[in-house]
């Protein structure tokens, strides 16, 4: 029973909450002698490891910190394009980070906009009419599961993909955010959730279903 | 609220509690704002506010589908009024196309213990709001307003033959006549008249 990650989506399609669970931190560090036997490539402000996998160093993983020093965009803590760095013989041996990237909240909000148009699609590509849209949607490492309440507001978990029982946790949510989010008076509509209480009772939530599972929600 | 709802009974205050602040609210404004057509269309505008986050609560709570008909709709505003104020209105005089509908309740636990002043002030406009807001958040856009109570309460009838009696018959009457004629302060030859009219014409009395 491992969730990930919740979100909730409102009404008119903007993210208004999100709260990263449980991500696995994924990350390596070795050190390289010369030449580099891993391809890396700068796409979306990332230096990522395009081929040459081995060692719990993935494709698709990002350079994190060379010889200790952050990696911000492509260049070091002091400055130093990383690929200059990579390419020099004298610099190494090079000792280089590299892990998962985490999406910023930017990319999350772009993640969930369009997760909307999808639903919307789903709905209407059915062939049966009255199609309620996406409820859930499973790959290998995941599941996501998704409830809109008749309001329109979409809340959806992204969870292990043998997780049972992830209605019942959506509809809980759906209740503490009648609870705790709409009744509270400084909480404006379709604007992002910034309520301490909701926060606390959605984690006490979430660990009682990690523990013992949604049997007695 | 709702959270406790599936382990313990739901949580219960007592309704004086509402009533009284209510009554504070409404006196308040009666306060600060002159007029109380005014008033009243600033509770109507609360109202409206909380209907639109009350609804979630009701759907959180009651996991009611989508209504598919304006009687379905009826029954829900009935179960929420069950709900929220523990009141049970009744649910008549529906149209013919059956688009329209009204909710009758004879004591609200916000109006109790209440002497409402004579100036046009709806009391409990709060509600029609939040009819309105809740119905509308689920794609359903309504039209809520109170109707001028009956001026000689008609019991309902628990029979047909009770409610045919000649005593029900005449208050029937004389509501139909109020509508057109201000029943306390006219002259005998004008009731007769209006009295005369409303029998001839309509037919049912």
């Amino acid at each position: 029973m491992v969730i990930y990650g919740v979100y909730i989506v409102s009404k008119s399609g903007g993210l208004i909450f999100n709260y990263d669970h449980n991500i696995p931190r994924v990350e390596a560090e070795k050190t390289f002698g010369f030449p580099l036997d891993i391809k890396l490539q700068y796409e979306n402000k990332k230096v990522v490891v395009v081929f040459g996998q081995r060692d719990g160093i993935n494709v698709g993983h990002v350079l994190l910190s060379v010889n200790g020093s952050t990696v911000s965009g492509r260049t070091t803590e002091d400055g130093r394009d990383v690929f200059n760095i990579i390419e020099a013989k004298e610099n190494y041996p090079l000792s280089l980070k590299f892990g998962r990237a985490r999406a910023t909240t930017n990319e999350k909000i772009v993640l969930a906009s369009m997760f909307y148009p999808l639903f919307a699609l789903a709905s209407q590509l059915s062939p049966v009419p009255k199609c309620s849209g996406i409820e859930s949607l499973t790959a290998d490492t995941f599941k996501l599961s998704c409830f809109q309440t008749l309001t329109g507001v979409k809340f959806i978990i992204v969870t292990d993909p043998n997780m049972q029982g992830s209605e019942v946790v959506l509809r809980r949510i759906y209740e503490l955010y009648s609870d705790y989010a709409l009744k509270n008076p400084f909480y404006s509509l379709e604007m992002p959730i910034r309520c301490e209480l909701f926060d606390t009772s959605l984690h006490t939530l979430l660990e009682i279903v990690e523990k013992s599972g949604t049997a007695n929600l | 609220m709702s959270r406790q709802t599936s382990r313990l009974d739901a949580k219960k205050v007592n309704s004086e509690l509402l009533t009284l602040t209510y009554g504070a609210l409404v006196s308040q404004m009666l306060k600060e704002i002159d007029s109380s057509e005014d008033v009243n269309k600033q509770l109507e505008r609360i109202g409206y506010n909380m209907g639109v986050r009350l609804v979630e609560d009701f759907l959180a709570r009651t996991t009611s589908g989508r209504c598919l008909e304006m009687r379905e709709t009826a029954d829900k505003i009935q179960q929420a009024f069950r709900l929220y104020l523990n009141m049970q209105p009744t649910v008549t005089s529906w149209s013919s196309s059956g688009d329209e509908f009204s909710l009758v309740w004879d004591q609200c636990p916000l109006s109790e213990w209440v002497e409402m002043p004579s100036n046009g002030l709806k009391y409990c406009a709060i509600i029609p709001g939040a009819i309105r807001g809740a119905l509308q958040m689920v794609q359903l856009d309504v039209q809520c307003w109170f109707v001028q109570p009956p001026l000689l309460w008609v019991c309902r009838a628990r029979t047909n033959l009770l409610h045919n009696a000649p005593i029900m018959r005449a208050l029937r009457a004389l509501n139909a006549v109020s509508n057109d004629i201000d029943l306390f302060n006219c002259s005998l030859n004008e009731f007769a008249l209006a009295a005369y009219c409303k029998i001839s014409y309509s037919g049912t009395y």
